[in-house]
Formats: C-alpha cells, structure tokens, sequence
C-alpha cells in the first residue's frame, strides 16, 4: 500500500466537492486527470483498447456515483484505481472465459513466487500490448500480483479459484512473458 | 533495464472522447444535486443508484417502491418550492418525472411546452396516479437497467425447450401506451437509456403514437430449442443431440458432463453432430454457451440419452 498523499488530496478536494453537486466541469475535470492513467490499468486486464475503454468507462461512473463514500483513507487516485481494477475483475467473472481451472496439487514446488521483478528494457507500450496477448486466467493472476500487489490469498478469492492455482498460474505468467520478452530482445 | 511495473506505470493513454461522452450520458442530469439535497432526497438516491446496481433484484424493489411511494408523494412539493431539483434519476419513474419538470432544459429529452404552475399542479395529480400505476402492475420499470444489456431471456431450469430474446424495441412497445395515457411527460422520461432505446424513446415523443414504430426493423425472435432427450440406437429418429436454432447462434459453445460431473463431450462450434459417443444410458447435463446479435447466453440443463 502507498503512503497518504496528503497534498494531492488537498489538491483535490475542490475538484470533489464540485463533483459530489454534480458540476459536470468539476466531473470533467476528475476525469481528465485520472482517465489516461487508468486507462493504462484497465489495458492490462483488457484484450483491445475497446474492452480497456469499456471497463473504464463502467469505473467513472461507478467513481461519480460514489465519490460521497470516498473517505481520504488512500490517496484519491489509489481508490479510483482499486475501482477500476474490481471493475475489470467483474468484467473478467461475467465474461466467463474460463471454463477449465486446473486444480493443481498443493506440495508443488514453488521457488521465486515472491520475486516480482522482471526486467526488462520494453517500451511500457510495447510491454502492455504484450500482457493483453497473454492467456485470460495468466493475465488476471499477473496483474493482481505485480501491478496491483494482491496477495496471492487475495487472488483467489477474487477469481474463485484455489490459491495453489493462483500460484502456479502466476509461475507460468512469469515463464509466458519471460518468454516472449526474450523473442522480442532477439528479433 | 528496469522493473517492468515501473515501465508500465509510467505509460499514459490517450482515451478516444466517445469514453468521456458515454461516462456523462450516464451521470444524472445537470443541477442534480448528488448527495447534499434533503434527507428525503438523499434516501431516494440511495434506492435509485441501489436499483441501477442490482440487476436481479429489480422485482425486490418494485416491491419496496410502495414504502417509497409516501415519501415520494410528499417530497414532490418540497423539491418544487425550493426549486431544487432531483437526485439522479435511475430507475425510479417518479424521481424522472420530477427530473423533468424541475429543470426541462438540462435533460436530453426536453419539454417543449412550458410548464406553468397550475399545470405544475395537475402534473404532481399524474405522478401520484402514475405511481400508483407503476405499483400495481408488475411490470418492470420502463428504464433498462444501465448497467446490463435490456435483454430478458427466460431461462427455463429442467425440461427446457424454448428460449425467445425479447429484443429491447418488445420491451419498449409494452411500455410506451401505458404512459403515454397518463401524461405526455412520462413517455419522454427514459432516465438513463442505451442509445438504442434513447433513440426510440425521442421518437416516440415526437409523435407520440405506436406506428412510429414501424419505421424499425423488427428483430424476429430467435427461438433456440434445446431437446431433453435423443436416442442415438441407429433408428433414424432422434439419433442426434440437434438444438434448433443453432445455425443462428454466432458463437455455440457446448459442454456436456455425466452425473459425476466428467466432461464428456465439449465442443467449441457445435453444429448438431454429437451422436451419444457410446456412452451409457442415462442423465447428462448440458451447458450450451451461445452468442446471437452479440448477446451471450448459457443455458443449463438435463440431458437424457436413452437408446
């Protein structure tokens, strides 16, 4: 979890008040600063651009109707962030892609789980278009754990599956893009 | 090299404006206050944004809508003399109705007419018969719900052999003559409509009369029949698991388990070719996955084979 952001929300807290009496500038103005950024975040969790939109789009309108529970206990942009990512977790459940879990024995070896460093020298562009390329059960594990920094127990209950499940899917996430980083370095 | 979580955060994607167009259309109207109005308009935003949210549960809170109803009645005068203006408008037909005649110039679907005082009046004798209309009939609410598809399929449990999509334009022509008798004002009210039905919505308005409707293409239903029961002996007759309809459905996923729960059949286009696969007699249960006009669907159910 980051650190308060006290000034940021000082910052902001105009901008909230405008938009709690529904000042469709203020809205606007909410949504200009934050809408690149989670649009960076809900194209991880997407296929296309156009999934990536819809998801955000759902998470705006979920933020406006309910920036009144907004309690400055995160940062405004964290909690506009958990919104988009539990957004795109519901976009993942209804879609139901997913069709076979692998239940996977517990006493699996599992080495570097908690490493979640992968290097690489990638445009962040480049390295987005690549996690959207990824298996749908691969792609949710990974981002949940990297950029989202979900424990692994978290994982599971978010996407219903066994947490030695999550684990090994994480591995492979970790070995798929691993992979493909080392195609793209070779190329 | 660095950390791919750090190249990744640093990324910032240009949104195409439809996003910013879609979020406002969604958002209530203008000048409505959110949050801050009175206690009464505050406890109907709360039902309001609670009825966008649930969409199973929208029988639940026409049932509740007759506790509302009351405060509902009352707070009209209020909200009018303080020339406050309403709470967003989701769900609920009477906090749409108040929507409009507060301010008829902020809402997409505007009133041509002014509304003078005495009418104000006899609007608030509408609502209050409108409400009670709303009550009675066990209807669904005439907005969509925003936050999924205006689609309603039946979806029988065991014994399924009929499944027909009523496509949004069905649900609209039921609703449509019911309000238009009351008043004119409440067949213009679609709170937070999909374009499709925004669409139909003004149009009705203008000219406020059922041929209107003409000018749309009806969608035929769809019937996809799914049989209970096939008998793959070599007789002829029913010798393969066919669900009609089938050749309709864009995308037909189909997955068939025994009473153990083992996949015994999973078939990503299934196109009526499945003849049993020597498996014994008995109980199989289905799931078939399927996408018309870009609606998906999945129908479980019972599965008999018996030769």
């Amino acid at each position: 979890m980051r650190l308060m952001d006290v000034k940021a929300t000082d910052k902001y807290q105009q901008i909230i008040n405008g938009c709690l009496q529904n000042k469709r500038g203020s809205q606007q103005e909410l949504y200009d600063i934050f809408a690149p950024k989670m649009l960076t975040v809900c194209m991880r969790y997407a296929f296309t651009q156009q999934e990536a939109e819809d998801i955000m789009i759902e998470g705006f309108v979920a933020v406006f109707n309910h920036l009144a529970d907004f309690k400055n206990e995160s940062s405004l942009e964290q909690w506009i962030r958990q919104i988009m990512v539990n957004k795109a977790i519901s976009n993942y459940r209804n879609n139901k892609r997913r069709y076979n879990h692998l239940t996977i024995d517990e006493n699996i070896e599992l080495e570097d789980e908690q490493i979640l460093d992968i290097e690489s020298s990638m445009t962040g562009k480049k390295l987005i278009q690549m996690i959207q390329q990824m298996p749908d059960n691969l792609k949710m594990v990974f981002n949940l754990r990297v950029f989202e920094e979900y424990e692994f127990k978290e994982i599971a209950e978010e996407l219903t599956i066994p947490v030695s499940t999550a684990r090994v899917y994480f591995l492979r996430a970790k070995k798929w893009i691993n992979e493909h980083i080392e195609i793209e370095n070779h190329r | 090299m660095s950390n791919i979580k750090d190249i990744v955060e640093q990324v910032r994607e240009t949104p195409s404006p439809r996003c910013w167009d879609s979020i406002a259309s969604q958002l209530p109207a203008v000048g409505a206050a959110a949050g801050t109005s009175a206690a009464t308009g505050g406890k109907i935003a709360a039902t309001a944004t609670k009825s966008a949210l649930s969409a199973g549960k929208l029988a639940v809170i026409i049932g509740s809508t007759a506790a509302v109803t009351a405060g509902v009645i009352t707070s009209i005068t209020v909200l009018k003399n303080d020339s406050v203006s309403t709470p967003p408008a989701s769900n609920d037909n009477t906090v749409a109705i108040l929507d409009d005649n507060t301010n008829s110039d902020s809402t997409t679907f505007i009133i041509e007419e002014p509304i003078s005082t005495t009418e104000n009046k006899n609007i608030a004798q509408h609502t209050q018969n409108n409400i009670v209309s709303t009550d009675n009939t066990t209807n669904t609410p005439s907005s969509p719900n925003p936050a999924n598809s205006p689609v309603t399929t039946p979806v029988t449990p065991s014994n399924a052999t009929l499944a027909t999509i009523n496509y949004p334009m069905a649900q609209n022509i039921s609703t449509t003559p019911q309000q238009t008798s009351t008043t004119p004002q409440t067949a213009t009210t679609e709170p937070q409509p999909s374009h499709q039905t925004q669409n139909q919505s003004q149009q009705a308005k203008n000219d406020n009369k059922d041929d209107n409707f003409d000018d749309f293409d009806y969608a035929k239903p769809i019937k996809i029949e799914i049989p209970n029961i096939f008998t793959p002996n070599g007789d002829g007759i029913n010798d393969l698991f066919v669900i009609s309809g089938i050749e309709n459905c864009q995308k037909s996923n189909l997955i068939v388990k025994d009473h153990k729960g083992k996949i015994v059949l999973q078939s990503q286009h299934y196109d009526n070719n499945w003849d049993g696969n020597n498996l014994p007699d008995g109980t199989y249960f289905y799931q078939f996955a399927y996408t018309i006009n870009n609606i998906n669907e999945v129908r479980r159910g019972q599965l008999m084979i018996r030769r």
